[in-house]
């Protein structure tokens, strides 16, 4: 059944950017191409209007991408579950863990994925500016830089896996506060938004908390580095590490939070 | 352990302070076709949602073929609210395919075979269909279902009469001795001869729990006469002129 | 198929009548096989059961049989058929001659109005 559910899921919601990222591949490669920083003031007339307008179309679609992937994650939620369509969602023979892990995972893998074509259309946009001694250049240095840092694929792999937590913990955030604005008679959505900050500020106080009681945390690291490995790089992997995992601990706090209130404190309009 | 297709023990309601049903103790069995009848916010479409798991009780019990309502309880009831429930930007077809999909009780076949017979092309838009036709499909999509219990929430309600004709006569041919319909509705004289029996809800209690023929044979009166008796001093009791 | 039911009184028995009258009119034949329950219940828009129990009523009265394999067929006795039409009709004439006595006709005049009435059909 998971499988259906994420599956129809991840077809519901990449119908839309199936067509924009590639579009805005498209339209980066496009500008890459078109600009010449060196000779743009020194062109005629009409190839700089197709410059600029090419430049200022890639900016808009850049930002429509943004934001259709922040709406498009909110709105599977709000609309799919605590709207009309909550009626048939909620009716499906399906667990309520099933359906927030379907929403929650596939709503990941489209913000991750978009980061992803973001970061390749910005490359795009350089790149074609870049003569061929230039990317040579660059091709080689790169594995030079890296290679100076030990175990650099250790850091890649750990820093990828943050922030892939990271985001899902911002999403499950979004649908926790959600799910109680949905406890509210009325005005859900202003109560929504209240749960979200009120959430984000729960955090921040928790954090600092736990920095002002807990110093002595950072001195039991230093004398465990001291006895064992090089200074500062231990220290450097335990702060990722631990980053990722409070990040995980949130993803499960707020899905409980949202699974409580969702299957017990159901009231659809 | 009941051989009863519904059990509903005790069971209340309540949202903050209001209490939408209170004490409501009923059996239903099955291979009928049951009316919830009542007024207005008399607890109708909040039984319904119990029945089907969108809401949770107050207190009290409630079981569907023994069960708890939760998944398995999801999978053997079809459920048809009172409100369009698509993602607008879906097909007709795609529809069906989540349901043939989720539910292993969906005859795709039937479904087909039924839009064909009222024209409904199964590529359109929901969007772009009208609000007579949405209604028609989730129709369709409820009674091509081999469920146990349907449970449809004024399903005749501010339709025409052609629609409404349509719609009673789906609940008589797909009617099974291995399934019951529970129709909850204010308009008593459009469907009274389709019901076994009757349930009156008032106030969020059960006032009345009986076998339409028994209604008839005691009372001398159709249950809409009945209905009405029992609700006179209550405005907005039911009535083909009654605004939903 | 057109049938007048009235909503105050028990439906199966007003089924029952209904049916009874097309058997013995020739609606449907002797030995004819009738529709399913749930067709005939759709037809006339009630509830199966309360089909199901007028067409009992008729099995009981041996106006009809039912088969497992062939389903409920017309009974092919002419004279179980014609017994009930008399019974009927005996109950037609009754009502038409305690409706003319309370309009003040007796048995003769009622009869005589028969004739007369005869001639504007």
């Amino acid at each position: 059944m998971f499988a259906k559910l994420f599956k129809y899921e991840m077809k519901a919601t990449s119908r839309i950017f199936l067509i924009a990222w590639p579009a805005l591949l498209i339209l980066a490669l496009l500008n890459g191409l078109l600009m010449n920083t060196n000779a743009f003031w020194y062109q005629p007339f009409s190839t700089a209007i197709v410059q600029v307008v090419t430049m200022i179309a890639f900016i808009m679609l850049f930002a429509a991408v943004v934001v259709m992937t922040m709406l498009v994650i909110i709105m599977r939620f709000y609309k799919g579950l605590l709207k009309e369509e909550g009626y048939l969602m909620f009716t499906l023979p399906v667990t309520t863990r099933q359906m927030i892990t379907a929403k929650g995972l596939s709503a990941t893998v489209i913000a991750v994925a978009s980061v992803i074509v973001g970061s390749m259309a910005l490359a795009a946009l350089a790149m074609p500016s870049l003569s061929p001694h230039e990317i040579g250049e660059v091709l080689i240095e790169l594995p030079r830089a890296l290679a100076r840092i030990d175990g650099w694929y250790i850091y890649l792999t750990e820093i990828i896996i943050m922030g892939i937590v990271g985001t899902m913990a911002t999403i499950y955030q979004v649908y926790a506060a959600m799910s109680i604005g949905q406890l509210a008679q009325k005005h859900r959505v202003a109560w929504s938004f209240a749960a979200y900050v009120g959430i984000s500020i729960l955090l921040s106080i928790i954090v600092w908390v736990f920095g002002v009681t807990f110093p002595i945390a950072e001195t039991d690291i230093y004398t465990y580095i001291s006895t064992n490995l090089r200074r500062g790089e231990l220290s450097t992997h335990f702060i990722i590490i631990a980053y990722t995992v409070v990040q995980i601990i949130k993803v499960f706090a707020f899905h409980i939070v949202c699974e409580y209130i969702l299957s017990k404190k159901l009231n659809l309009e | 352990m009941s051989n009863q297709l519904i059990s509903c023990r005790d069971l209340s309601k309540g949202f903050g302070p209001t209490l939408a049903l209170s004490d409501v103790n009923i059996d239903v069995g099955t291979g009928k076709i049951v009316g919830l009848l009542g007024p207005n916010g008399a607890g109708k479409t909040t039984l319904i949602k119990l029945l089907n798991g969108l809401l949770q009780p107050t207190k009290g019990e409630i079981l569907i073929d023994n069960q708890k309502p939760g998944v398995y309880t999801k999978s053997i009831v079809s459920y048809l609210p009172d409100r369009m429930y698509f993602d607008d930007w879906m097909k007709v077809d795609d529809m069906m395919k989540l349901f043939s999909n989720f539910y292993a009780d969906f005859d795709s076949k039937k479904a087909q075979e039924m839009c064909k017979s009222l024209s409904i092309d199964p590529s359109s838009r929901i969007k772009t269909l009208s609000k007579g036709t949405k209604e028609k499909v989730q129709l369709i999509l409820v009674m091509s279902r081999a469920a146990k219990l349907y449970l449809l929430d004024e399903p005749i309600a501010g339709v025409d009469p052609a629609a409404r004709d349509f719609i009673l006569n789906t609940i008589l041919t797909n009617y099974s001795e291995n399934a019951t319909v529970l129709i909850s509705t204010h308009l008593i004289t459009d469907i009274e001869r389709v019901l076994d029996e009757v349930i009156f809800l008032q106030n969020g209690r059960v006032i009345l729990q009986e076998s339409v023929d028994s209604i008839r044979e005691k009372e001398g009166k159709s249950v809409d006469a009945l209905f009405r008796d029992m609700f006179k001093s209550v405005p907005n009791a039911g009535g083909e002129n009654n605004v939903r | 198929m057109n049938w007048k039911l009235d909503d105050s009184m028990p439906i199966w028995i007003q089924l029952t009548e209904q049916i009874t009258k097309r058997i013995v009119s020739g609606v449907y034949p002797l030995g004819e096989k009738l529709p399913s329950v749930r067709e005939l219940a759709a037809d006339a828009s009630v509830n199966p059961n309360t089909m199901q129990r007028a067409l009992s009523k008729l099995d009981d009265d041996g106006l009809t049989e039912t088969n497992r394999t062939t389903g409920r067929t017309v009974t092919s006795s002419v004279d179980v058929v014609n017994d009930v039409r008399n019974k009927m009709a005996e109950q037609q004439v009754k009502r038409y001659l305690d409706g003319m006595a309370q309009l003040g006709f007796s048995n003769e005049q009622a009869k005589e109005m028969i004739e007369l009435g005869e001639n504007d059909l």
